[in-house]
Formats: structure tokens, sequence, C-alpha cells
């Protein structure tokens, strides 16, 4: 491979901690560590998704890769130039290059404003003319298949699925290079999941985006994704492409997490690995290995060291003692 | 009469009523449920899977602008006849509801052993002291560990997966034939959720109880059901055994949603169902789906297809499997 390749977005280390508790002196004296110690890179125009249940950092991840939340360390180079080191001016021109698309498409757009307001306003933000402005709604409008003679209506006058193509078309309206959706679908319907679903792959066909895709349903993520990120309590336990994962999941956590989805195929085998207890609390994250106190493979090495982020074979990485060990 | 036959519902009618319209939630809607039989009412959002519950459970239908019409036999005697006395000593003691938010359910400021307990203090007048050891006796069965501490702990003590055990334990607690459980999982995580559906299976074995699942997940309702009725604009479109409609789909909605969910390893491209779901208050004749039925023909505008039975067990509401049926 290319010595000097360098890919289009780069995550090292990356750490964020939130403050949730102050001691007597007014200092901060416990963290929840939302992300912790990851990792990863992704190509241009390639879709990475990430997985995990809710509270394992995948949200925070999504919003520290547009800096919209500063990471506590770590660094995170954007088309080679490192996000943390930019001044703010600096920042704001990459931003045009960045979106993000929401979950809840309700709450993402102004009741207040036509949706062509709405659609204006980023344009108007980077200091587009009103004809350039006009037009490139349109033509967006027309990409995501909204008839546009609905532009001067209001956001409840949409149904859900509506809404969220309204909130992607606004998303690419400053045609951005990379985009994070953080469970763009979570709040539809399947036959309107279907289409959106559709809409943001034809689109990432049509301009080359590259989405970092984030969501808790793993059949999503598969259909979406060319290679995934699973993350469990801030950190990410596997990543390799989609295949990888689906045929010879490594980690017992995305074992569990692959066996533990309903499957609409009735016949099919119920030999479950079902996951014992709960997810840990964030804030007291178990010694070693976070996923220890679940794990049916754990040992006693797993409570006393955290297991390395190791490439176990060409683009598969893990964090696991017990798979690094039967490996070796 | 058929003595396994728990609960039959015959043109089950919900609508409520405003001055400029009325909107027909549940319309004309019939079917059966045996003992110890677990069927799943499928549906999108606003299909009036939900109000079919409430209806049932007559929390609908005692004011002016609900409208509530049709039969619904419970172990021989007709729940929309009753009155709200009746229903009182019918609800949480012959039939126990699970519903979707297990925060909801519970009160918060009484402890999780107190709300168990008032179950068989209120429905069999039981003292305290044992309706408290029934209350420990349920947590145990759903397999809360370290119960008698837990009991007298409160809600907030407890994690998402817990508290939905606990809402399964106050539903159980009156020993109930029948067991309504609105989108019981949708609120947590897949791990717990594998959790919970093979508890809720575990528990219909043992008691021989017959479960309503209201699910909007194939998923969810390929593992756990034994039958299946998918609901589209308030009205059943389609019925049958579990296999049967996964693998034999008559209705073009069911083949709709079968087709638009992404399954995991699977490269095909999603196929969604156009448009989107009708006002359920600005219906026109003839079938409700033929706006976005790819085969829709003249009769589907006129006529409204009638629930047609196309093999043993098997029904479908649609003109297509019916013709199919009159030319063999």
């Amino acid at each position: 491979m290319n010595r000097d390749y360098k890919p289009f977005i780069r995550v090292d280390h990356l750490k964020k901690y939130f403050p949730v508790a102050k001691n007597w002196r007014g200092k901060n004296s416990q963290y929840v560590k939302a992300v912790d110690d990851v990792s990863f890179s992704i190509d241009k125009g390639e879709t990475l998704g990430l997985v995990g249940e809710s509270g394992c950092g995948k949200s925070t991840t999504g919003r520290l890769l547009l800096h919209l939340l500063t990471p506590t360390s770590g660094s995170l180079f954007f088309d080679g130039q490192d996000l943390t080191q930019l001044s703010k001016q600096a920042l704001w021109q990459k931003r045009r290059e960045m979106q993000f698309i929401f979950q809840d498409p309700y709450a993402a757009l102004n009741p207040r404003m036509t949706i062509q307001d709405s659609l204006h306003e980023p344009l108007k933000a980077y200091g587009e003319d009103k004809r350039t402005r006009s037009e490139t709604i349109k033509t967006l409008i027309d990409a995501v298949g909204i008839p546009s003679q609905y532009l001067n209506r209001y956001p409840h006058e949409f149904s859900g699925g509506q809404l969220q193509r309204i909130g992607i078309a606004r998303s690419l309206a400053l045609k951005p290079k990379f985009v994070v959706a953080d469970e763009p679908v979570a709040a539809l319907d399947m036959s309107i999941q279907a289409q959106i679903l559709n809409l943001m792959k034809e689109l990432q066909h049509a301009f080359n985006y590259t989405y970092l895709f984030i969501s808790h349903d793993l059949s999503v993520i598969d259909y979406m994704s060319d290679r995934i990120g699973v993350m469990y309590l801030g950190k990410m336990v596997e990543l390799t492409d989609r295949d990888a994962l689906y045929q010879e999941p490594l980690h017992p956590y995305t074992q569990a997490l692959l066996s533990a989805i309903p499957i609409a195929e009735p016949q099919r085998s119920k030999n479950k690995i079902m996951l014992k207890g709960e997810i840990p609390s964030p804030v007291h994250p178990p010694s070693g290995c976070h996923f220890r106190t679940r794990c049916p493979f754990a040992k006693a090495i797993c409570a006393e060291k955290e297991p390395e982020w190791v490439e176990m074979k060409k683009g598969h990485y893990v964090a696991c003692h017990v798979v690094q060990e039967a490996h070796q | 009469m058929n003595d396994d036959l728990l609960l039959d519902v015959r043109h089950l009618k919900a609508y409520f009523r405003s001055k400029q319209r009325t909107v027909k939630a549940v319309d004309d809607l019939s079917f059966t449920l045996k003992k110890g039989e677990i069927l799943g009412l499928v549906g999108e959002s606003g299909c009036g899977k939900s109000t079919t519950t409430k209806a049932l459970l007559r929390l609908i239908g005692n004011q002016r602008k609900e409208y509530l019409e049709g039969e619904a036999f419970f172990e021989g005697e007709d729940l929309i006849k009753k009155s709200d006395k009746q229903m009182q000593k019918i609800r949480g003691n012959k039939i126990g509801f699970i519903a979707q938010n297990p925060m909801s359910s519970l009160n918060p400021v009484f402890t999780i052993g107190n709300q168990i307990a008032e179950v068989p203090q209120m429905h069999q007048r039981a003292a305290k002291n044992k309706a408290w050891s029934i209350a420990l006796k349920m947590l145990q069965k759903v397999g809360i560990s370290d119960h008698e501490t837990r009991a007298k702990q409160y809600a907030h003590q407890f994690s998402g997966g817990m508290k939905q055990r606990a809402v399964i334990a106050m539903a159980l607690a009156g020993n109930p034939s029948l067991l309504i459980a609105d989108e019981p999982t949708t609120a947590l995580d897949v791990t717990i959720q594998a959790q919970i559906l093979d508890l809720m299976v575990k528990l219909r074995d043992e008691t021989q109880a017959g479960v309503l699942l209201i699910t909007h997940d194939l998923g969810v309702v390929a593992e756990v059901c034994d039958r299946v009725a998918v609901m589209y604009a308030g009205k059943i479109v389609e019925q049958a055994p579990v296999d049967e409609l996964f693998h034999h789909p008559q209705h073009p909605y069911t083949k709709g949603l079968l087709a638009s969910m992404p399954k995991i390893g699977s490269r095909k491209k999603l196929i969604p169902i156009s448009g989107h779901p009708p006002n359920l208050y600005e219906m026109q004749g003839g079938c409700l789906f033929q706006e976005r039925c790819p085969f829709a023909f003249d009769r589907c505008k006129n006529v409204e297809p009638p629930l047609h039975k196309i093999a043993e067990n098997h029904q479908s509401a649609c003109h297509l499997s019916s013709e199919r049926m009159n030319s063999f």
C-alpha cells in the first residue's frame, strides 16, 4: 500500500470525559468517560457504521468528529488538518464541509419557519446570494423527493418521513464532504425507514459523500455501512468490514449483540447467547475490560488489565484478552 | 364453544370524534386468542394497535367524544358491556397490562414491592404480609436477583430492564389469564430486549396465559409469536400463523413490510412502500392501501376487500388474494 496514504478522517486516542460531580472544593471529582481512547479512520466515500447500546458513546463520538464537542484529549484529522488545533474562524470555514443529520426531524426544524426559510438558513450563513440559494434549494428538494410547491409549508404539515427528507436536504445544502447521521431512521416507521436509507445511499452514490452512520440497530448498520465499529461503555471493542463482522465476529460482545437481534425468520435456530445482567454505569465502569461483568468467557486477567486495541487480521481490530490469547 | 378460546373480539370499532371530523382509529376489528397463545399485533404508528388494547381494557369509550362498539368476549363475558366497576375488578387481575415505558407505569414514591403487593391486596383481599410475600415471589419469578432488598427499593434505583421486569411482575401478580403487552421492549436495548422476550415466553409456558403482544418490530414477532395479525389504518389486513405469514405473505402491505426490512447479511436493495399511511379522517371508499399498492386496480377503488379466508388459519383482506382463490 502507498506509504504516505492518508485517510480522509483519522481519529487518534480520542477521549471525552464529562464531569458529573464536584468535591467540597468545587473541583470536578467524578467523570463519565463517554468516549475513552477511541481510534479509527474513515476513507473518502466510505460509510463507517457505529453501533452499540444506549450510553456506549456513539453519539458523543459523532459530535466530537464534527467538533461540536471539544475532546478532552486526542487528535482528530479531517482532510489532513487537525481540527483540535484550528482557530475558531478556520474551524467555522471547515464546518461547511461537515454536516449532521439528526435523529428527530421534528426537533431539528424550527416550527415557526417555513421549510423554505429553514433551507435558506445554512446557505445564508455562508454568504450565498439569493439566486444561487434558490437554485440550490430547488435541486436539493428535488433530489430528496419533496415537491417544490411544498416549500412554503411549515414543519407540522409534513409527515415524519417527509420531514427527515427535508432535514437531509438541509444538511446537504452546503455540499459537505462528510456527514454524520445520528440514528436518522430511529424515529421512523418501517416502510418509511427503507425510503430514507435508500435515499441516503443514492445521494452518497451521486455526490461521493463520506458518512459516519450511527445506529443502535445492527441490521440498519449492516445495510448502510462498508465497515462497522462496535462500541461498549465508551470503548470501541471491534472494528472491521461488514462482511467479516457478520460472518466471524471475534469479540464476545459483538457475538452476543448479533445473536440478540430479533430476526424476521421464524424457523431460524434459536440458540441465543443471552447476556447476563445489564450495562454498568459509565461513572463507575468495571476495572480492566469494561465488558467482563457480562462476558461469558471472562478470565482473571480481564479484571486486571485493559485489553489492547490490536489488529488481529488485516483491517480487523479487536480489544479482548480472550481473543488475543487464543490467536497467539 | 371452544374451550381453549380466551378472547374473541368481534367487529370492534373505536372512533374519536371532534366537531369537524371523526377519526376511525379501530374499524371493524375481529380476532381471537387461545389460551397459552402469543398473538402479535403488528403495524406502523397510527394503525390503531394501541387503541385496540385501550378499547379492550375499556380505558377509552367512557367519554362523549369517544365511541366504542362491537363485542369482545373474554372467558365468555363481553368486556364492552361491563360497567366501570366490573372492569376495575378485571383490570390488573384477570387481565394484566404491560406498557411500553416502564418508568411511567411505576409510581416513583412507593417501593417496588409495595406496588406489586397492592395487586393481591386489591383483588384478592390478601393481608399485608401475605401480599408482601406474593410480591417477593413475583420478583423472584421475573428474575430479579437479591429480590428481598430490591423489593424495598424505589423505581429510580432500578435500571430500564429491571423496571420492565418489575412491571411484568406487577402484571402477573393477579395471576392473569390474559396478558396485554403494548410494545414491551421498544424502550430497551437489544441485549436487554432479548432477556425480556425470553422471560415472557418462559412465563407463558408456565402460566398458560394468553398474550396479546403489540409491536412494530417484525423481528420480535418472528421470535416469540405463534400467530400474527397485521394492522393497517385501523383494520386487520392479514392474519396467519407466524411461519405462514413470513414465508407466504399474501397481502401487498405485508409483502411490502417484509421487503422494506433490512436483513443482516443480505445485500439486496430494500424495496420501500411508496407514499405514507393515510389520514384516518380522510378515508375514501375502497381498499385503504390502494394508494400505496403496486397492484391496485379498478375494483380496489370502489369495493373494500373483506378479510377473506385463503387457507386454513390464513386470512387476507385483498381482492387479489381472494381472486386467486376463486380461480382455483
